[in-house]
């Protein structure tokens, strides 16, 4: 499965802009599998709700910032 | 372990049914989807792209866009954890006379439904 996975500085950006529920959170997680600083960047607004929730649960440090209509969120272990 | 046993081989349902897999998959949860039936009709028989209704027009177009993914390589997002296992009611294969060699090859075994039934939550689709 090809990611849309970039390295910008220190950290890797995942474009899962234009993808609904499931895709977002299934493709942010399997990044994870990959890499340990993540920014998600994604413009659908359930997704820039779960993701972080579920992160968080799951022992993430998540912050969530809103650009108009794309939401970057930023993930660490 | 979670267990989904796949019985109706709608395409919306199967599709749904693996992409709940998917995300107890992706959260680290052991999940065994069970096909049954007509769900094994439909993932052998090639009716996995978009559907085979009226309703493929929009599903295939918003595979096409991006915004969702083909069923096959939903599947395989899932399996990506390892903690996604894909089994194939044997009695089936028998009943529809379906070849086990037909399986895609994201399959991972042929078997009865105690495979699933040991599930701490089973839902049945």
């Amino acid at each position: 499965m090809k990611l849309k996975l970039k390295k910008v500085g220190e950290k890797y950006e995942l474009d899962v802009k234009d993808m609904v529920c499931p895709f977002p959170l299934t493709l942010t997680k399997l990044a994870l599998e990959k890499v340990d600083n993540l920014e998600v960047i994604t413009n659908n607004p359930p997704s820039a709700r779960d993701i972080p929730r579920v992160l968080r649960k799951y022992g993430y440090e998540v912050d969530v910032k809103r650009e108009g209509e794309v939401w970057r969120i930023g993930v660490r272990r | 372990m979670h267990g989904i046993i796949i019985h109706s081989g709608e395409w919306d349902k199967v599709y749904h049914a693996f992409n709940i897999a998917s995300v107890y998959s992706s959260l680290g949860e052991e999940v065994v989807v069970f096909l049954t039936y007509w769900a094994v009709d439909t993932i052998v028989n090639k009716k996995i792209d978009c559907g085979d209704k009226e309703r493929t027009e929009i599903i295939c177009r918003e595979i096409n866009s991006g915004k969702i993914r083909r069923l096959d390589e939903a599947i395989k997002i899932g399996k990506a954890f390892g903690k996604l296992r894909v089994v194939v009611c044997s009695a089936t294969l028998e009943i529809l006379g379906i070849d086990e060699n037909k399986l895609p090859s994201w399959v991972d075994g042929v078997g009865g439904l105690t495979e699933v039934l040991e599930s701490n939550n089973l839902v049945f689709i």
